[in-house]
């Protein structure tokens, strides 16, 4: 009965369907709407196709309910359902340009189509990557990268220094939170900015758990993988480029902490009044000071100091030492590059070389870069590759910056310092000792800051090489197995030469004077050099099947098994004294076993001795993974992956429990559904991944551990104790979830991607309070185990704007917006054994971990305004107003303090605009923004003025008189020396030096022109400018300072670049 | 072509000689840092004792020192005083800590023994052969270094001596294996003072005579250790024997009147009293520039008493002091010789044997007098000289506690302190429970063992 009854149904179908065949003529056009000859058009999983005639007619019979596959040489291979077929009866084909062009994400072990991929990737190709013509790499990621932020609210002083790389945020807290770097299918242990960027052909940013989980273990904070060029099998070309950057000089007149000389004088002679100054033997007093102290010895007269202070109060030294110790940075850099193809393979050939005159005089850094990709086919199925790159690095450092020339114990210059050589400048001790040393046996102790280049060889060298090739057997159903090998070494050496007339050579020897003459260290120069190298191995197996079934089913499967060594050695430092400035010999023996007398206090202490010590580290990982996709139709994608990793830090038993590392996607093209249509939306996919990546925090061991190394007070080795070990120990863990929308509007003129993601972090590396009797004092000695979670939440939007889309004239804008949010869910709460200080500080590199609170934070001391004295108002613990500071920061508890926010930026994005004139001008800005965040702005503390020569230029805002303290929060001075510093930090630590980061920021301005020249000699030649570090076009604080760098001492220079690219 | 031949050749040679690389058997047992690794040998054991920062170099015990008599601050650097804490020990407070937490004075030797026991429970796993002599050496260090640490630990947290009541009064904590895991709870003072007694003992059994540097323990340390011990605990033969043992070992004095006087610190470091090095951290209320040593103590020293120049400077009327044998401002708390000297004398002045006393002291004392002195012929005249001597010689060493909780056992010889500050009077009963510090909050909250009570 039952096969009766599907008998029936079954032949009601083929009735149906049969009833639903029409034979048909279709059209088939080009996007242009030209006729298309010679396209192939037949139904999915039948043999046999028509051809599309001169006119782009075929004849077919259709079926409603089937599947059609077009396809021909020249266009995109399509597949259409018949009943679409049926209502349009025309076939619009894609140029296979296009395909061409498809978006390739490579993740390090194989290139997926963006298409087909559920991942959150984002891809920078050429476009985006010569969009600045920066010598920096990292300087062309930022700000076109979404979810990729620079933190570089650490830097302090002088400097730009590297920024710390977060993606997506970091969900560690104490494991190491920057993205891991792939460079060509291999980790890059190496610094992002010694990588030549013109070698550079794409950039994918891995940001959720599909892609990264295939890194397991490191890829918990995403990855970004760099793709150098590759040849292609046409015809040779080569291409030279140069570049020139230079930068304006650090204005220091813009600094907070530069106050002019007579403001500054008034303050010290009010603090000398109250005789807060001391003068000893050798105390280094300014200059200003040791004249006020002559007076009151009657060593000088009241008309003497006049004159010389009339002059000192007109004096400023920023004139002076940008003139003499600072000049206009210059970078010079040339390459020539050369790809092409030949019958057998392609290959990328790149010299480059880049020298920079950095700001500091007389400090310099070259770079040379060579890279040599090849691809060869041995047979049709072999073929092998290999790409090699090399890096040379010399970085001169004999030169002066304003922190070389601060005196030893001080923050800042004095604002009247004189760079008149023939003086010198006390770097460490008062000028009256080190006058009087002169004429008792000692060198000569001055500082000058103009001369010393002259006496110094200060060389960072470093050099590597990096090998990477594998061969790739291809069988004829789709199966590939190949494997990859990476090779790398790498050298570096320091060295820290000062000749016999350096100040460090001067300063050492007179140091180890006792007072009584007797010299321990022989004279001549000194120097500390240190080296050592590093080298690693990878090696890769790997399978990969790629096929399409029927044009329905698209399937592909990656699986491999790798092994990779990473090995740092270290030499000891070298110290060598008593150097002949001629020939270059040592003294042979120092004696560094025995205390000897120093000057000017006359303590004992050893020579300063090499370190003595040899480092070996050797990182050994071994991973096996395998990841798949399948792909129905074009329409539905499920991805897959799963790794396994083991290390050596762990030991045994951490490696026996073989966690894998996992994740899973869908991807669903919503446009390729037959019933979906909108002429707004020309492309609408939703994607989704959820998988688990690690995270290591490569201190901690599962044994007891220590590290061994000289002990300078009694000779010996001395270990200290890591940690007391912990059996349990195990990979932090980040689940990650991301949600994404694809979509295109009013045909793809407007392209965007909306992704949302939250990443879990469990079992992470936290402290754990033990009772302290335990030996562990929860201070240098912790107990850290996994146990700690914390919650990572976040959205990332990239928009893409045709506005304008002419022949002549085209105006593209892309919007980039970030949020990321964090906070730790589970910690041990409360008695963490932090100090209160700990909470408030400046740089707040690192915040102490607390539940419900972000990774990085600030608080602050309650302000209470000012009194009529001009003293800050405080509360004590019994509610009664004191003006005894100690006690209200000793008897405060965290609850008292305000918190102030998050120090990082939790909203970050950019604008830019390209335009486009008649395919040759180019002319693009970026403007970016960020917000959601606080920091602590520099403010002026009287013991940093009395002691550290730091003044603020709020002194001139400061209490004076009974009333200000209406409209002022800074303190008059301190009536007593005693409690000035925690007066200071009631102030300094307090709600108001909290300032809002939010601002927008004008990045740069870019100028291209491409030379309508082509001709024998040139196929093209490009030429750009670029303004950068344009300033801050608007802030929430009223504050002069980059909430990126408040504490550094200038603003980033304004920078201007050029790039000419010749093609030929 | 050729150049494509050659590299392929390369590629080919370069992959070929890097995959051995990757078959090794024994791929993840490679150690990750060759300076950070399990301490396995003789020689990463001995490290391990060997690390200055834990064990001898501003190791903590400041309490004690805090709280004496021979120093005062003046009220302009009082109310400066950034820690509660500190202020509280001066005034022997009933509450010192406050809501402070992380306390040195109990953390640093507490992390000393953590120290000594992985050591000591390690040592039982060195691998054969390996040298007898070294392994006695450092198995020796490791139990002199225990029980000096909780011989520290004693002096500030165990309850006073007192034969009568030490099986019940508590000692301190005696940790004696590393495993954190295991609870924390207090001995009483006879465990602990046996402990410390036992573990001294063995390790001077097995330690060698004099050490290479002055940071590690030795024979003569053990046994100079020994005869402070047995001085505290009123045993004056053992005293007596083991000052004259360690004294057979070291004994040489510096000549004070060969010293200059015009030196910041006049003494050097590891200088040829030292017997074993340790030196105190670090305290704000202790500081060079904010100490003063006490009128009452510098009126002790007379006009030719060398050591008035050599230890002290003076400074708009007050005195600081310069006579650290740490060769700097901070403070000395190891074992020297000038120490042994006394504790001898005075051991064998308890014992009635007078004229030994005096002719032990007149070897030490031609050292630091620029003329003969007279010394008292009486025992209790003797004695009381003695004690005047041992705070001329010993000040700011973390030895006056230890004296003080001595004499007041003794009715005759009991000290009431007393000290005035910012218009308040302070004292100390030479009885008080005060003279016992509070076991650190955090500890007595993590653990719930018994708190002092004061």
């Amino acid at each position: 009965m039952k096969i009766n009854v599907l008998v029936f149904l079954f032949l009601h179908i083929v009735c149906l369907s049969s009833l639903a065949q029409t034979k048909l003529t279709i059209r088939i056009i080009d996007t242009e709407s030209r006729s298309v000859k010679g396209a192939s058009l037949k139904m999915l999983g039948s043999n046999s196709a028509v051809l599309s005639d001169q006119n782009g007619m075929a004849m077919i019979t259709l079926k409603a309910a089937d599947r059609y596959v077009v396809s021909h040489l020249n266009y995109r291979t399509d597949t259409l359902a018949g009943n679409r077929l049926l209502e349009e009866r025309t076939i619009v084909l894609q140029p296979l340009v296009r395909q061409i062009e498809e978006v390739l994400v490579q993740t390090g072990y194989q290139s997926i189509s963006k298409e087909r991929s559920a991942g959150s990737f984002q891809v920078l190709g050429k476009e985006q990557l010569e969009r600045s013509n920066s010598a920096n790499l990292l300087n062309r990621l930022e700000n076109i990268t979404t979810g990729l932020a620079f933190v570089r609210k650490d830097n302090n002083g002088e400097g730009e220094g590297t920024p710390k790389l977060r993606l997506r945020g970091m969900t560690t807290i104490f494991g190491d939170g920057s993205p891991l770097i792939i460079l060509d299918n291999f980790p890059f242990n190496g610094n992002i900015g010694d990588i030549n960027p013109e070698d550079i052909a794409t950039v994918s940013v891995l940001r959720d758990a599909s892609a990264a989980s295939i890194w397991g273990a490191r890829a918990g904070n995403g990855v970004i993988v760099l793709t150098t060029k590759k040849g292609s099998r046409k015809p040779q070309t080569f291409q030279f480029y140069t570049g020139l950057e230079v930068a304006s000089k650090p204005n220091f007149t813009q600094s907070p902490y530069h106050v002019n000389a007579a403001t500054f004088m008034d303050m010290e002679k009010t603090f000398f009044d109250k005789g807060w100054y001391e003068q000893n033997d050798w105390t280094l007093n300014s200059p200003y000071i040791d004249r006020l102290f002559d007076l009151k010895n009657g060593k000088i007269t009241e008309s003497d100091l006049n004159a010389w202070t009339t002059g000192m109060r007109r004096r400023d030294f920023i004139p002076e030492l940008t003139k003499k110790l600072y000049r206009t940075p210059v970078l010079l850099r040339y390459g020539l590059n050369s790809a092409g193809g030949f019958a057998k393979g392609s290959y990328y050939f790149s010299v480059a070389h880049q020298s920079d005159q950095t700001t500091i005089r007389h400090n310099t850094d070259a770079k040379t870069n060579v890279v040599a990709n090849i691809d060869y086919r041995l047979t049709d199925a072999l073929t092998l590759d290999v790409e090699t790159q090399v890096m040379h690095n010399v970085v001169k450092t004999d030169g002066m910056g304003i922190s070389n020339v601060i005196a030893a114990g001080k923050s800042y210059l004095l604002p009247y310092t004189s760079f008149e050589e023939e003086y010198g400048i006390p770097k460490r001790y008062s000028l009256p000792y080190i006058e009087s040393a002169g004429s008792n046996g000692y060198l000569d102790w001055r500082f000058y800051p103009e001369q010393e280049y002259k006496f110094r060889e200060n060389r960072d060298r470093d050099f590597s090489f990096r090998f990477n090739g594998g061969l790739r057997y291809k069988f004829p159903f789709g199966l590939d197995i190949g494997f990859k090998q990476l090779y790398t070494v790498g050298s570096s050496s320091s060295g820290r030469y000062y000749l016999s007339n350096s100040y460090e050579s001067r300063n050492l020897i007179n140091q180890y004077t006792s007072p009584d003459g007797i010299r321990a260290i022989p004279l001549g120069g000194i120097s500390n050099s240190s080296g050592g190298s590093q080298r690693g191995y990878a090696s890769r197996l790997f399978l990969s099947f790629e096929r399409n079934f029927n044009d329905l089913h698209q399937l592909n499967l990656f699986a491999g098994v790798e092994r990779n060594e990473s090995v740092l050695e270290g030499n000891p430092t070298l110290v060598v004294y008593g150097i002949n400035d001629q020939t270059r010999i040592g003294a042979s023996s120092i004696d560094f076993k025995n205390p000897v007398q120093m000057s000017p206090q006359g303590n004992w202490s050893y020579i300063p001795a090499p370190d003595g010590r040899f480092m070996l580290k050797t990182d050994r990982y071994e991973a096996y993974y395998a990841n798949m996709g399948y792909t129905f139709d074009r329409r539905y994608t499920a991805t897959a992956s799963v790794r396994v990793d083991k290390c050596n830090l762990f030991g045994v038993n951490f490696n026996q429990k073989r966690v894998p590392l996992w994740s899973t996607g869908l991807l669903w093209n919503v446009k390729a559904e037959q019933w979906f249509k909108s002429s707004l939306l020309s492309a609408l996919k939703l994607r989704t991944t959820i998988g688990e990546n690690g995270n290591v925090d490569k201190t901690l061991t599962a044994y007891p551990i220590a590290t061994y190394s000289n002990d300078s007070f009694n000779g010996f080795i001395r270990g200290t104790l890591a940690n007391t070990g912990n059996p349990s120990l195990q990979w932090e863990k980040i689940r990650t979830l991301n949600l994404g929308l694809d979509f295109g509007l009013l045909n793809n003129r407007i392209v965007g991607q909306v992704e949302f993601y939250n990443k879990w972090g469990r079992d992470l590396i936290g402290d754990a309070i033990v009772d302290p009797t335990t030996g562990i004092d929860n201070q240098v000695l912790r107990n850290r185990i996994n146990y700690a979670n914390a919650l990572t939440r976040g959205f990332d939007v990239d928009l893409t704007i045709q506005a304008i889309k002419q022949n002549q004239f085209n105006w593209m804008s892309n919007v980039i917006l970030g949020y990321v949010s964090n906070k730790i869910t589970k910690y041990n709460d409360g008695q963490n054994g932090w100090a209160i200080a700990s909470y408030l500080g400046q740089e707040q590199v690192f915040s102490p971990p607390q539940v419900d609170k972000p990774q990085n934070y600030l608080y602050s001391y309650k302000w209470n305004g000012l009194d009529n004295e001009g003293d800050p108002v405080v509360y004590l613990t019994d509610g009664t107003v004191s003006k005894n500071y100690a006690a209200y920061l000793q008897g405060l508890v965290l609850s008292d303090l305000v918190y102030a926010g998050n120090t990082v930026p939790t909203w970050f994005g950019s604008w830019r605009n390209t335009f486009n004139i008649a395919g040759r001008f180019n002319l693009s800005f970026l403007l970016s923004f960020k917000a959601g965040y606080v920091y602590r702005r520099p403010s002026l503390s009287y013991y940093s003025l009395l002691n550290n020569w730091m003044g603020h230029i709020e002194m001139q805002d400061r209490w004076q008189q009974v009333g200000d303290e209406n409209h002022t929060s800074v303190p008059g001075l301190p009536k007593d020396l005693a409690s000035m510093t925690q007066r200071d930090m009631v102030y300094q630590m307090s709600e108001r030096t909290v300032e809002s980061g939010a601002h927008i920021r004008m990045e740069d301005i870019q100028f291209a022109y491409t030379f309508p020249w082509k001709n024998r000699l040139f196929k093209k030649v490009d030429l750009s400018f670029n303004v950068k570090n344009l300033g801050i076009l608007w802030s929430k604080s009223k504050e002069h300072i980059d909430p990126d760098m408040p504490l550094s001492f200038y603003a980033r220079p304004l920078q201007a670049s050029m790039l000419l690219r010749v093609d030929f | 072509m050729k150049y494509i031949k050659c590299i392929v050749c390369y590629a080919m040679f370069g992959l070929f000689t890097l995959i051995t690389n990757a078959c090794k058997k024994d791929f993840l047992d490679a150690i990750p840092e060759r300076a950070r690794s399990i301490p396995t040998t003789l020689a990463d054991l001995r490290a391990l004792l060997d690390n200055s920062s834990i064990i001898s170099k501003l190791a903590g015990y400041g309490m004690p020192e805090m709280s004496t008599d021979d120093y005062y601050v003046n009220l302009n650097i009082w109310t400066a005083l950034p820690r509660a804490e500190q202020k509280n020990m001066y005034t022997w407070a009933a509450d010192i800590y406050g809501n402070f937490e992380g306390i040195d004075d109990w953390n640093a030797p507490y992390q000393r023994i953590l120290y000594c026991n992985l050591v000591l429970e390690r040592l039982k796993a060195v691998a054969q052969p390996y040298d007898v002599q070294e392994f006695n050496d450092i198995k020796g260090s490791a139990l002199f270094i225990r029980a000096w640490s909780f011989w520290e630990l004693y002096n500030c947290f165990g309850a006073l001596y007192d034969p009568s009541t030490w099986e019940t009064e508590l000692g301190i904590p005696l940790r004696l294996v590393s495993d954190i895991t295991l609870p924390t709870t207090r001995s009483t003072v006879r465990e602990t003072l046996t402990q410390i007694e036992n573990d001294m003992k063995e390790s001077a059994d097995l330690l060698q005579g004099l050490p290479q540097v002055k940071t590690r323990p030795s024979k003569a340390a053990a046994l100079a250790f020994l005869s402070r011990f047995y001085l505290f605990m009123e045993n004056y033969p053992q005293s007596e024997k083991t000052a004259s043992e360690s004294l057979a070992l070291q004994s040489d004095l510096l000549d004070y009147a060969s010293l200059s006087t015009s030196l910041n610190y006049s003494f050097g470091l590891f200088n040829k009293e030292v017997i074993f090095h340790t030196s105190m951290s670090i305290y704000a209320i202790l500081n060079a520039t904010r100490l003063n040593v006490s009128k009452e103590l510098h009126a002790l020293y007379k006009g030719d008493d060398l050591r008035k120049e050599l230890f002290f400077k003076a400074s708009d009327g007050d005195f600081k002091y310069k006579g650290s044998y740490n060769g700097s401002a901070a403070f000395f708390t190891g074992l020297a010789v000038d120490e042994v000297w006394l504790n001898k004398a005075e051991a064998l002045a308890q014992q009635g044997k007078l004229q030994d006393a005096i002719k032990t002291f007149k070897q030490f004392a031609k050292f630091r007098f620029k003329n003969e002195q007279d010394i008292p012929a009486s025992k209790d005249n003797l004695l009381a000289y003695l004690r005047d001597e041992r705070r001329r010689e010993l000040l700011f060493r973390g030895i006056r506690w230890m004296d003080l909780k001595r004499y007041n056992r003794h009715s005759d010889t009991q000290i009431v302190l007393e000290r005035s500050i910012d218009g308040k009077d302070y004292t100390l009963a030479s009885q008080s429970r005060r003279y016992v510090f509070p076991i650190p909050n955090e500890v007595v909250r993590i653990t719930g063992i018994a708190q002092n009570e004061r």
